[in-house]
């Protein structure tokens, strides 16, 4: 009877055993601690509103050729991270988020799948199968999105690019851009030339993403449902525009403003008026932003070549190149770009008495002066205008993004304009300020051809990119603009590396002289073996037939020579891996265990001893 | 509960008396190390992260784990000592805990011994090592399941082999239920959720997510729930032997 009660105990705890697990599977979900350093498994805030908002349920399809990617660890750890933090997703979504992780196989239906849904795929060469690692969202309205490929490079915006893909999956409308400006962005007829142009680059590339409204500066009112607003070089506004703009900054609306103390680029301007062709900086002044109206930047670093009138290639200390060290790395508008172009910039800053935050976008050099924009207009000649570069240089900020509480640049609303809602304050301005409009011309950034009659835009700076990233970024959500840049999964073996470049260093030289001793070798071997006879054979004394032979001898030895420089570089890290082998199977056991025998001498471990001390 | 510590320290001194202990790490170290280095590649895939190290967990302790605790209760029954142990004044609960406690620390010392590990990748370059002691906490956890079960299984018979190949086939299954061979049986007419289901009863699904640096509450749960119902058998099982 009491063995029955113990096999019947026994069989009540296993059923026990597979009910406790199902539940603690549902409930105990979601309270985890992630101890990673960047916190990489854990949503922020900003996802999780993006997550909260979505309406319609959503797939995602997440493509990872697990099967060919065998060997590729850093590309396999980077999909592990990719895949989990998907799950993540799914997990917050409750229920909104369906997550299908695919491995299209070669051949197979996922792989026509994930061609369809227009991933990219990567040949790893060596007659490797392609590997794809990409994702596509679908919701039910059929609105689809994909990310071709995820790029180890950005690893740090990743919850950033998925969370987007979201957002833009549930707000299926191109956001609205409303581009206040007095450049002819939208071509048409130069009143100088009287040629029809074609519209500005960076406006083409932003009319794929945004629906854009093109309103002058003496407009007199926005249009409605306005997303983002760019003022991009616009001069004078009228009151009633300059109202509609604050008050949409006031109620919490972004703002991108390309403010410049001289746009050289407007022709008509320049004829008609020799002075400054500066854009208005107003509202930005009585919001507590400070653009530097009357001042030019000149960076002693950064100058890009040009030609002087005398013709030779000079620096010019006002047409700046900005490299990657001048961009904010952590922002997702400026992470991944490397160069661009501005000319007579200017630098922006609070004022005194602001009470607004600002986060640095791009900066100068260490060794930049501000100058009247007086003595800099004058002056045509490059090298002159080396002079006006004092002894101290510093660095400014050229673009910066504010945020914080300020003021309305308006006391009441202006008698034409309903005042009902006016705002005096706000807690939350969100205004990105360039000091240059000059970037945003082609001739800074993209190179014009024509092939085969369509125009082929070359960019050789990102002055473009950076344009779409910010207007991009501002156009989000302000859940998607807190994400943040997390840090990274991939974490190679340093050391190795460093010792791998000085070994390459060292070596080096020594290959490039044998490379050159070959070289010539082989250059004296064809002279030889092309001399011949009247008759076309090959003729050869036979001291020329010596020659050969031994010049053959010392290509072999110096080809030998080579792959032992080539093997020398491997040998010094085959060493270190032997040793850390050697270190950790033998020598550490073994050591160990005779250490721990050695205490347990001395502790004088015996069974028996914890009985007797009871007492 | 005071009982059982003592048997505990009682148990852990009785492992160091004899070679067992001393067997056991060595094998535990070179093993991992073996396999790390051939096995996983921990040098030539060049991250410096512990992943190759904890990936091989759930297969050296399905071997080494019942190897350490099929003495456990075989032994004392063989020999006799169970009566002497049983007319001591501690109840059954506190041997149980207690053995187990003892095995868990030598589980514990074990991989606390395997530091030259963490000291190579740190040498290395810059892991995370947030993570690694993530994965340490798991490992431990899914080798005090292990454990259980193995002492559970010791508890059935007098014979220490029969003990450990049962332990072995009983972990062998609990690693198994979430690998890809048994969960694509599944696949053909499961939907997810079963597939899901089935794999949760798996100490590689549960260990994975604490190997890559996250404790969630349901994997910590889940070796608890393990290792506790694992014990309280046991503790039926050896009552139950001691009224036959």
């Amino acid at each position: 009877m009491k063995r029955f009660t113990a096999a019947s105990t026994l069989i009540l705890i296993a059923l026990l055993f597979v009910g406790l697990v199902i539940v603690n599977n549902h409930l105990f979900d979601s309270a985890r601690l992630d101890l990673t350093e960047g916190q990489l498994y854990t949503l922020s805030p900003g996802t999780e509103s993006v997550i909260e908002n979505i309406d319609e349920p959503v797939k995602l399809y997440f493509f990872f050729s697990d099967t060919t990617s065998k060997g590729m660890t850093g590309m396999r750890n980077y999909a592990e991270r990719v895949k989990a933090l998907l799950r993540e997703y799914e997990k917050a979504s409750f229920g909104k988020i369906k997550l299908e992780v695919i491995d299209p196989k070669p051949f197979s239906e996922a792989e026509d799948d994930a061609t369809r849904f227009g991933l990219t795929a990567a040949k790893p060469g060596d007659g490797k199968e392609q590997v794809y690692f990409g994702l596509a969202a679908t919701n039910m309205l059929d609105d689809q999105l994909v990310i071709p490929f995820f790029d180890v490079n950005k690893e740090q915006f990743l919850e950033y690019d998925l969370s987007k893909l979201l957002y833009q999956l549930s707000h299926a409308t191109k956001p609205k851009l409303a581009m206040v400006t007095d450049m002819a962005v939208d071509g048409g007829q130069s009143p100088v030339t009287g040629q029809y142009q074609s519209s500005m680059v960076f406006f083409e590339q932003l009319e794929q993403i945004f629906d854009i409204d093109v309103i002058e500066s003496d407009m007199s009112s926005l249009p409605k449902d306005t997303d983002v607003i760019m003022l991009a070089h616009a001069q004078s506004l009228s009151e009633s525009l300059k109202y509609d703009i604050d008050q949409f900054a006031m109620q919490g609306g972004r703002v991108i403003v390309f403010a410049d103390p001289h746009f050289e680029s407007d022709m008509t301007a320049l004829m008609g008026n020799r002075g400054a062709n500066s854009s208005g900086t107003g509202l930005l002044y009585s919001w507590g932003i400070d653009v530097s109206p009357k001042q030019v930047l000149l960076d002693g670093k950064l100058g890009l070549d040009v030609r002087s009138n005398a013709g030779n290639v000079v620096k010019h200390p006002g047409i700046i190149g900005l490299g990657s060290e001048q961009m904010n790395r952590e922002d997702v508008i400026t992470a991944n770009l490397e160069s661009i172009n501005l000319s007579s910039a200017g630098a922006v800053s609070l004022l005194p008495s602001s009470t607004l935050d600002m986060q640095t976008l791009l900066h100068s050099s260490d060794d930049a002066f501000l100058v009247d924009i007086r003595s800099y207009l004058p002056t045509q000649d490059p090298a002159a205008l080396q002079l006006l570069l004092g002894k101290n240089g510093k660095q400014y900020t050229i673009a910066g993004y504010f945020t914080g509480s300020t003021v309305s640049a308006f006391g009441e609303a202006p008698p034409m304009k309903d005042g009902r809602h006016f705002m005096a304050t706000t807690e939350d301005l969100n205004v990105m300020v360039v000091a240059d409009a000059d970037m945003l011309t082609d001739r800074f950034w993209v190179q014009q051809s024509q092939f085969f009659g369509q125009t082929v835009n070359s960019p050789f700076a990102n002055n473009g990119d950076f344009v779409s990233n910010a207007v991009e970024k501002m156009a989000g959500s302000k859940a998607l603009i807190s994400i943040r840049s997390r840090g990274k999964t991939t974490r190679p073996f340093t050391r190795v590396e460093t010792l791998k470049r000085a070994a390459q260093k060292r070596l080096r030289e020594h290959e490039q002289q044998l490379r050159d001793q070959l070289a010539a070798t082989e250059e004296e071997l064809a002279k030889l073996q092309s001399q011949r006879g009247q008759n076309g054979a090959l003729v050869l004394t036979d001291a020329q037939r010596d020659t050969v032979d031994s010049y053959t001898e010392k290509r072999v030895s110096i080809r030998k020579q080579l792959r032992e420089v080539q093997y020398e570089l491997d040998a010094e890290i085959d060493t270190l891996g032997n040793w850390l082998k050697f270190l950790n199977i033998a020598v550490a056991p073994l050591v160990l265990v005779v250490v721990l025998f050695l205490i347990s001498l001395a502790l004088k471990l015996r069974p028996g001893k914890a009985y007797t001390k009871r007492k | 509960m005071m009982n059982a510590l003592f048997i505990a320290r009682r148990e852990f001194a009785s492992f160091f008396a004899t070679p067992v202990a001393y067997v056991f790490i060595a094998i535990f170290l070179m093993m991992s190390s073996i396999l790390t280095f051939f096995v996983g590649d921990l040098f030539s895939r060049g991250q410096a992260d512990l992943l190759p190290f904890f990936n091989f967990h759930a297969w050296l302790y399905l071997f080494l784990v019942p190897a350490i605790a099929m003495r456990t209760w075989a032994e004392e029954r063989r020999s006799g000592t169970i009566e002497l142990l049983m007319t001591l004044p501690v109840t059954v609960t506190e041997a149980v805990v207690g053995k187990f406690i003892a095995g868990w620390a030598v589980l514990l010392l074990a991989l606390m011994l395997t530091f030259p590990l963490w000291l190579t990748v740190n040498y290395l370059g810059h892991p995370d090592n947030g993570v690694i002691l993530a994965a340490y906490i798991g490992s431990w956890l899914m080798a005090g399941a292990f454990l259980a079960i193995s002492m559970c299984m010791s508890a059935l018979t007098r014979n220490q082999v029969i003990a450990f190949v049962m332990a072995v086939v009983v972990c062998f299954a609990f690693v198994l239920s979430g690998s890809d061979i048994i969960l694509s049986a599944f696949s053909g007419w499961a939907d997810n959720s079963v597939l899901d289901t089935v794999a949760s009863f798996s100490f590689l699904t549960h260990f994975e997510a604490m190997s890559r640096g996250v404790l969630a509450l349901n994997d910590v749960i889940y070796f608890i729930l393990v290792t506790g119902l694992w014990l309280y058998a046991s503790q039926i099982i050896v009552e139950q032997n001691k009224a036959a």
